[in-house]
């Protein structure tokens, strides 16, 4: 008989897993300073380095997630597009990982140099934030997509 | 604040290169006007025009960013799109293969409407096509083994204008599968891939052989056979769903009963006892020819079912919200349609 007691395996428990455990460390420093810093928003409410930094953990779980998936009726053709997914969450890892690199490096040009490229890094910035929409979605639907699940 | 910075530059150096052109472009002036008043004109409008274009360019890229994430996302659905499995649970025999091929069939005749199909990967294009060649020339598709676990795996859009894809995955199991699924449940069942299958899916579609029911002898223990077996599975469902029973409730759960067209051949007789114990053991010897139901004969026989399968009706009717039942015959047609199939086909899908 199934046992009702022990964990099975639910799309709940993936999405914590998989998409709101990486971007835990970016939604906690937001809050934390939305609460100390006057209760406003703006580009420096959001670490964007963070955010990039949550963002490739999330392409890296799922393109792991994605590759140690057992089809339970294994197909040629299902097994190439899960692959296609798993790549497509590395291509969007390796690209966050990018943009950390040359915010982290811009910050630190500016900071030597007094705000040296200071534009060049608000646009950076802004790509950060506008990108990170892109690997969210695309989790979601990959989810929806594999019946991907998980057990906490 | 930088924001803002960005935008005011932005804004300067625009009109500056518009002054530019102004310049060069506009002679003679008008008498009265030197260049320093016109400047000084264009100077005013500025802040006006300034204004106005910055809500317009706003506007444009709110617009432009939108299309694009709408785009985005209907490329991602049409490369992703929502998973949606059905389980076809039934003894061996019952035929199972032969009512998802006559399924596909339908949808390839385009008999549905609002409904296109986009076949999946080259296994299940060359079974599809090789088993609907199979039926239309008269031969029998083969009993399914532990060899052919299969899932036929297909895209579904629905609607026209505002299209849904679905992907739509039918597992085909043998029918042993299915009977120790129902019969011989046990804690090994649970890594089967049949089990991991059947539990996950996203509606259930129940065979039931009429066959066996033609002879009236043996049709009451095959009913209660059938009831106990089905009732036990979807209890079993019923444990395994983490959600508990509310989730379960709104998924298409649908009792299918299969080779109606017997009815017209057997209504319930006794006579012929060497083709009725042929049909129920072995199930069609061959392919019967396709012919129009005789419905008179047709609702003899769903009232005689209806009034076996009572208990297993009802059962199911107060356990499901889309819980229906549906006579089906993939050989004989009923308006110049096969016999259930649509109507199986909308309840799954639609």
């Amino acid at each position: 008989m199934a046992n009702k007691t022990s964990n099975k395996p639910s799309s709940v428990s993936w999405f914590l897993i998989h998409v709101f455990f990486p971007l835990l460390p970016f939604l906690v420093e937001g809050t934390i300073r939305f609460l100390m810093l006057e209760r406003s928003f703006n580009l420096h409410t959001f670490s964007s380095t963070t955010l990039a930094t949550s963002i490739t953990l999330l392409c890296l779980f799922l393109n792991q997630h994605l590759l140690a998936h057992n089809i339970s009726l294994p197909d040629e053709y299902e097994r190439s597009q899960l692959h296609g997914s798993a790549t497509w969450f590395l291509i969007c890892a390796l690209i966050s990982v990018i943009l950390f690199v040359v915010i982290v490096l811009l910050t630190a040009v500016n900071e030597k140099h007094n705000a040296l490229y200071q534009t060049e890094m608000y646009i950076c910035e802004y790509v950060v934030f506008t990108f990170c929409v892109i690997p969210i979605i695309t989790a979601i639907l990959t989810q929806r997509s594999y019946k991907l699940r998980a057990m906490i | 604040m930088s924001n803002f910075f960005i935008w005011n530059n932005f804004v300067q150096d625009f009109f500056q290169q518009w002054e530019f052109i102004f310049l060069i472009t506009t002679t003679p002036l008008p008498e009265g006007y030197d260049l320093d008043t016109v400047i000084d004109v264009f100077y005013k409008w500025e802040t006006t025009f300034a204004s106005l274009a910055i809500i317009f360019a706003f506007v444009i890229t709110i617009s432009a960013v939108l299309a694009l994430f709408i785009f985005f996302l209907i490329f991602l659905q049409s490369k992703l799109p929502r998973a949606y499995s059905v389980a076809v649970i039934g003894f061996p025999k019952s035929g199972k293969t032969t009512l998802i091929t006559t399924l596909f069939g339908e949808l390839f005749a385009k008999r549905v409407l609002n409904i296109s199909t986009i076949l999946r990967g080259q296994a299940t294009i060359q079974r599809v096509n090789e088993d609907l060649a199979k039926l239309e020339i008269g031969e029998r598709i083969g009993p399914t083994t532990d060899q052919d676990l299969f899932a036929y795996r297909t895209d579904i859009i629905k609607g026209k204008l505002f299209k849904q894809r679905y992907k739509l995955e039918i597992g085909d199991f043998p029918g042993e599968d299915s009977q120790e699924f129902t019969e011989q449940f046990g804690d090994w069942f649970h890594e089967t891939p049949y089990f991991k299958w059947a539990m996950e899916a996203d509606a259930f579609i129940f065979i039931i052989d009429i066959a066996h029911l033609l002879d009236e002898r043996s049709a009451k223990q095959y009913s209660a056979k059938i009831t106990k077996a089905i009732r036990a599975a979807w209890q079993f469902l019923n444990e395994y769903h983490f959600e508990g029973n509310k989730n379960l409730k709104q998924k298409p759960v649908l009792v299918v009963f299969t080779k109606s067209d017997l009815f017209g051949i057997t209504p319930n007789a006794i006579q012929e006892d060497a083709i009725l114990k042929q049909i129920s053991q072995l199930g069609f010897a061959e392919i019967p020819e396709a012919k129009e139901i005789d419905l008179e004969r047709h609702k003899e026989g769903i009232a005689y079912t209806e009034q076996l399968f009572s208990n297993l009706i009802h059962y199911l009717n107060e356990e499901s919200n889309r819980f229906d039942y549906i006579f089906i015959s993939c050989f004989s047609y009923y308006n110049d349609r096969k016999l259930g199939v649509d109507k199986l086909i909308e309840k799954i899908l639609l």
